[in-house]
């Protein structure tokens, strides 16, 4: 196996606050890997510095083994990562078919047609095709969101809270698409706090406490583990 | 895709884009317009044609804004400060170095697109109000600049020295306008009926998802900002053979307020809209001259009827008081 995305001894300071503290993190092809942690464990700030809108103050970011600190996020997005974000961030006032012509494809135009017809399908996104984005249900952004990072074919897809927001049923459906998306290889990092969807989608976990990877392993192992009891129910 | 085949796609797709528009009720309306300025030269002469030109250099000026505010959501007080400076090199050109003046109204675009440059940097940036307070301070400088340089600029009382535009003929200056606006508003039209256009709309509602999906949303950025700067700089070296004068009054913050009222109130969200609020706060200003002062609170009056019952400006709202009665019944 290739690994995919390797964070190295990172660390990142907002004036006196460590939020991401000498993190490692390593993803391999293909694989589906939860990351969970309290409220300010520095979670979204690691995606962030992974796909460039931060910069680490130290450390190295690299993908396919080629370094990639530092780099914008268009330019990261480029070298093959795709990322959604906490609060969904659809283009509104844009049709959800103009949403998915934003995505800058490295195909031409045929194919580039044919890989939104195949996404709105299989994303259930047909019948609101000519609809405003900012008319989608909360669920549906998602999957908006998540049909625009496949347009790019990416090799690793970060989800920051897929299921913030979203409806129980329509949650099953996200569930089964991104189990999908694994199973054709792309390898998936999922944030979550709602620990029935980390359990049965991921088959690794890694738990961040205050800008720390602390413990990384099956669900089972990690709901385990006493570090991780300690950073969620406090106490030191 | 080649330079070649993506320009020649680009062109290909205006021109679709342009006959279907040309049917609907806009489309309608631009072309009655078109065809009745065509036709103004016959109808009427002297001051009113003045007037005319003038209000054809503003629906450029306004269309340009409408390219940066309105699609990027970048939005920029500099507007009229940029306008100015093109028609302060295009002044300046014609005048003091003796270039053609046809020339010259190009060259003053290019000028102004070179001023946005530096302003346009910290715009990358900044969103919402900053990019206000930036744009502003800059317009400011650029206005006490063009007072203090007294050598250069005239000062206060502005600069005359100039050679006329086509052998100061009203009517060739009338036409060459028309002509060069429409050029210039089918050149903006093309860029953003394309990509450009679509990733612009896409940064002006989520910028940080346009950059994550490939995009490079800074490069965008600046090549809008300097795209409309540049144009808005052509659109002041026209109105500078309309007065035959350059001052700074021309490039006070109530020109910009102006043009943005006319983009407001007649909609953000096309090129048209432009057009639409160019024609009407024009219209207004001329028609209530005789009000003096009081005509600035007629429409500011306006300004608040359209925001609260056109949010999206006239050219993206149904005209039918049905529908406006049911947009306002429906909404939140």
């Amino acid at each position: 196996m290739t690994t995919v995305l390797s964070v190295d001894d990172v660390t990142k300071r907002f004036g006196g606050i460590v939020a991401v503290d000498g993190l490692d993190l390593a993803i391999e092809e293909g694989e589906l890997v939860g990351l969970i942690g309290p409220n300010g464990a520095g979670k979204t700030t690691t995606l962030n510095l992974i796909t460039g809108f931060l910069d680490p103050d130290e450390g190295t970011v690299s993908l396919n083994g080629e370094d990639v600190t530092g780099a914008s996020p268009d330019a990261v997005s480029k070298r093959g990562i795709g990322r959604t974000f906490q609060i969904s961030k659809p283009f509104g006032r844009l049709s959800v078919y103009e949403n998915l012509l934003v995505p800058n494809v490295s195909c031409g135009p045929a194919e580039q047609e044919a890989r939104i017809e195949r996404l709105l399908e299989e994303l259930q996104l047909e019948e609101v095709r000519e609809n405003r984005a900012d008319e989608l249900s909360g669920g549906q952004k998602k999957l908006l969101e998540l049909a625009r990072v496949l347009m790019l074919e990416p090799d690793l897809i970060l989800l920051d809270e897929p299921a913030a927001g979203v409806n129980p049923v329509l949650m099953d459906d996200i569930m089964d698409d991104i189990r999908r998306i694994n199973a054709n290889g792309t390898a998936i990092l999922v944030i979550e706090h709602d620990m029935s969807v980390i359990s049965e989608l991921c088959e690794r976990v890694v738990v961040m406490n205050a800008g720390r990877n602390i413990a990384s392993g099956t669900f089972e192992e990690i709901r385990d583990d006493e570090k991780v009891r300690e950073a969620y129910l406090g106490g030191t | 895709m080649t330079v070649l085949e993506t320009l020649r796609s680009g062109i290909a797709r205006t021109g679709d884009r342009l006959v279907e528009d040309a049917r609907s009720r806009n489309g309608i309306v631009f072309a009655v317009l078109a065809l009745l300025a065509l036709l103004a030269p016959q109808l009427v002469g002297g001051y009113t044609l003045d007037l005319l030109t003038q209000l054809i250099i503003a629906i450029l000026v306004v269309t340009s804004w409408i390219f940066i505010a309105g699609y990027f959501g970048m939005f920029s007080f500099a507007h009229a400060a940029l306008y100015g400076i093109g028609a302060y090199a295009t002044a300046l050109l014609a005048g003091k170095a003796g270039v053609h003046p046809v020339l010259a109204v190009l060259l003053g675009g290019v000028v102004a697109g070179i001023f946005a440059i530096p302003i346009a940097l910290p715009v990358l940036r900044l969103s919402g109000a900053y990019v206000g307070m930036a744009t502003l301070a800059f317009a400011e400088i650029v206005y006490r600049l063009a007072i203090h340089f007294r050598g250069l600029t005239g000062g206060p009382t502005g600069y005359t020295g100039f050679p006329p535009l086509l052998g100061g003929s009203r009517l060739a200056l009338y036409y060459f306008v028309f002509a060069l606006v429409v050029v210039l508003l089918v050149v903006q039209y093309g860029l953003l009926v394309n990509r450009f256009g679509l990733v612009a709309r896409a940064i002006r509602e989520a910028p940080d998802a346009a950059r994550m999906l490939g995009n490079n949303v800074p490069r965008y950025k600046l090549v809008g900002f300097v795209v409309g700067s540049a144009i808005a700089g052509v659109a002041g070296g026209l109105q500078i053979y309309t007065v035959l004068i350059i001052s700074p009054p021309m490039i006070e913050v109530n020109r910009m307020i102006e043009f943005m009222a006319m983009g407001i109130i007649g909609g953000l969200r096309t090129i048209g809209g432009g057009i639409f609020g160019a024609v009407i706060v024009f219209g207004l200003n001329e028609g209530l001259r005789d009000l003096g002062e009081l005509r600035l609170v007629i429409w500011g009056a306006m300004l608040i009827l359209v925001t609260i019952y056109f949010p999206d400006g006239l050219a993206d709202s149904s005209l039918d008081p049905r529908d406006r009665l049911r947009e306002l019944l429906n909404r939140e």
